[in-house]
């Protein structure tokens, strides 16, 4: 628990803004399914966790390299999203959001386990690049793993972006969101869009996953109920199918957790992010991008 | 043209359409009117695929529709501006047009050219073109929902209440504009409670109440009181 030095302060904030990208991928992830169905996917944490243990798979047994480490998480995770769509949602009656909730969380055990089966729940060593690089500003560093991670989270979230606002693909993936019905006047097929959605979801919760567990140097069946919990906080607090909220939300989640550490230390942490959660939900129940046309 | 036969739909236990029947013919608008809750909008969900029909008929040019999807009853050339306009609130105008032809194997520069000629026949819409929809005016949203059916270059053109909430000026502009796209050959199945507006456009008209057609006729050969009578308050025919 640290006094108030200023230059530590802001390495401390700086290292968050750029871990913290992890934390809006997952986020945009349950937003855009949020968006696409007005339901919560909450297999999706462990989904993206569970495609960077395919990942990891890959790297221990053929000893691949880290760019096909995550390549192969998020491919893997993507397919693991499709699954959950097709398990969990595809099939339960369009109006029953209770179902679907309840099959999701069943998803994220049952994912859950399989992971603490074929690992004996023990954290395993994931590969990260540039992790021998440190950049010096001044009095600061920063760090090249973490660099890479942000940078791949932004490229990622690019990516995305691209494809829903220029591709036929995306126009499908908004018009459903916003206008089912009408989207099916269109002649949009709604549940091969919705099964589009989970897997774009589910390749950037790969590449999320995969991230963090580059940045923290290890994989464990430990992460994914945190990560399911901050994925959720951040999506609440950016607004719920709002994507620049998520990234707005995943970065400062991401910083404010850094600062709550250094002040309070590890066992307080949490505590800390919980209650911005609180202090949102009692203020600013819409997230910070709430919107400004109402849905419906 | 468009035959609809003993069309039964039912929500759950509630039978909404109990046995429809009608016909729109190529070239002419088609006008079905009733009270609230009478089967309208059903008829209309049923006919584009978005509900499916416990039993009877849906044909275009001799073609089944029955039960088919709302993906190809589009493609087939069935497109339906639906009750409330339903425009995408957070696509621009010119993304709205543009998914009214998703279900086209069109090339980019045919879709161009039906956009902008969309924005000839609405110029307020080429203004607003990079205005979220959303943000549009009644009258502007209901004239995008009829750009975005015709996008889809339909066959026939289904219209539910176009006419609903808009204020009484801009009632004539929709019912101009629905006698121009007639004029210039589209043929539509228009629903409305605006009997009296509807009676001066259509060509024929049916009446349904209680998810049955109870009267059909030609506009002029009726009194147009009683008509519009039955249409607002489902009084049935002794
Ligand atoms: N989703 C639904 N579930 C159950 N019943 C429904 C549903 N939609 C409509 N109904 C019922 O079916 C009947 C016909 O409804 P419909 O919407 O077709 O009427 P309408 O003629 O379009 O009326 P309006 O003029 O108010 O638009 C009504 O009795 C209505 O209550
Ligand atoms: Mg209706």
């Amino acid at each position: 628990m640290g006094d108030f030095d200023f230059v530590y302060i802001t390495q401390t904030v700086g290292d968050g803004l750029l871990f913290g990208s992890t934390y809006a991928l997952i986020g945009i992830g349950f937003t855009l399914i949020f968006g696409a169905m007005g339901k919560l996917n909450m297999t999706y944490a462990a989904a993206s966790l569970g495609g960077a243990y395919v990942g990891l798979a890959a790297f221990t047994f053929v000893n691949a390299p880290a760019l096909v480490v995550f390549l192969v998480s998020a491919l893997a995770s993507g397919i693991v999203g499709f699954i959950a769509y097709l398990t969990c949602f595809r099939f339960i009656p369009i109006h029953n959001h209770l179902a679907a909730l309840m099959a999701s969380i069943g998803g994220l055990f049952f994912i859950d386990e399989i992971v603490i089966h074929t690992t004996d729940g023990s954290p395993l060593t994931f590969p990260a690049m540039f992790e021998d690089v440190m950049f010096e500003l001044g009095p600061l560093g920063i760090r090249g793993d973490l660099l890479f991670v942000f940078a791949v989270c932004i490229a990622a979230t690019a990516g995305l972006l691209f494809v829903l606002y220029r591709s036929r693909l995306g126009l499908a993936t908004r018009a459903v969101s916003q206008q089912d019905v009408a989207a099916r006047l269109c002649g949009i097929d709604v549940h091969r869009t919705n099964a589009v959605t989970f897997v774009l979801a589910g390749l950037l919760g790969g590449i999320a996953g995969a991230m963090t567990a580059a940045a923290v140097g290890v994989l464990s069946p430990l992460i994914t109920i945190p990560l399911t919990v901050k994925g959720l906080i951040v999506t609440v607090i950016g607004g719920l199918g709002s994507i620049p909220g998520a990234i707005v939300a995943g970065l400062m989640v991401g910083a404010l957790e850094n600062v709550f550490l250094y002040f309070r230390g590890v066992n307080e942490r949490d505590m800390y992010v919980l209650l911005l959660l609180f202090v949102f939900l009692v203020f600013r129940p819409h997230g910070i991008f709430g919107s400004a046309i109402s849905r419906d | 043209m468009l035959s609809i036969r003993n069309l039964v739909t039912s929500y759950g236990n509630i039978e909404a359409l109990r046995g429809v029947s009608l016909d729109a013919a190529q070239g002419e608008i088609t006008c079905l009117l009733g009270p609230n809750g009478a089967g309208k909008t059903t008829t209309m969900f049923t006919v584009a695929g978005i509900i499916s029909a416990k039993s009877g008929s849906v044909t275009l040019d001799g073609e089944d529709m029955t039960r088919l999807p709302a993906v190809k009853v589009v493609s087939r050339g069935i497109a339906l501006v639906p009750e409330n306009r339903l425009v995408f609130p957070y696509m621009d105008v010119e993304e709205n047009l543009r998914a009214g032809a998703y279900a086209r194997q069109a090339s980019k520069a045919e879709i161009s050219d039906d956009v902008a000629a969309v924005f000839r026949r609405f110029p307020r819409l080429e203004e607003r073109k990079g205005q979220l929809a959303g943000t549009l005016s009644g009258g502007e949203q209901q004239m995008l929902a009829i750009g975005r059916g015709l996008m889809a270059r339909p066959r026939i053109l289904l219209m539910d209440e176009p006419s609903v909430g808009l204020a009484p000026l801009v009632v004539e502009e929709i019912f101009g504009i629905i006698r121009e796209l007639n004029a210039e050959g589209v043929t539509i199945l228009l629903v409305e409670q605006n009997a009296r507006m509807a009676l001066r456009v259509a060509h024929k008209f049916y009446l349904i109440e209680g998810g049955e057609i109870t009267f059909s006729g030609i506009p002029g050969e009726f009194d147009e009181d009683e008509v519009i009578h039955r249409a607002y308050l489902g009084a049935r025919k002794e």
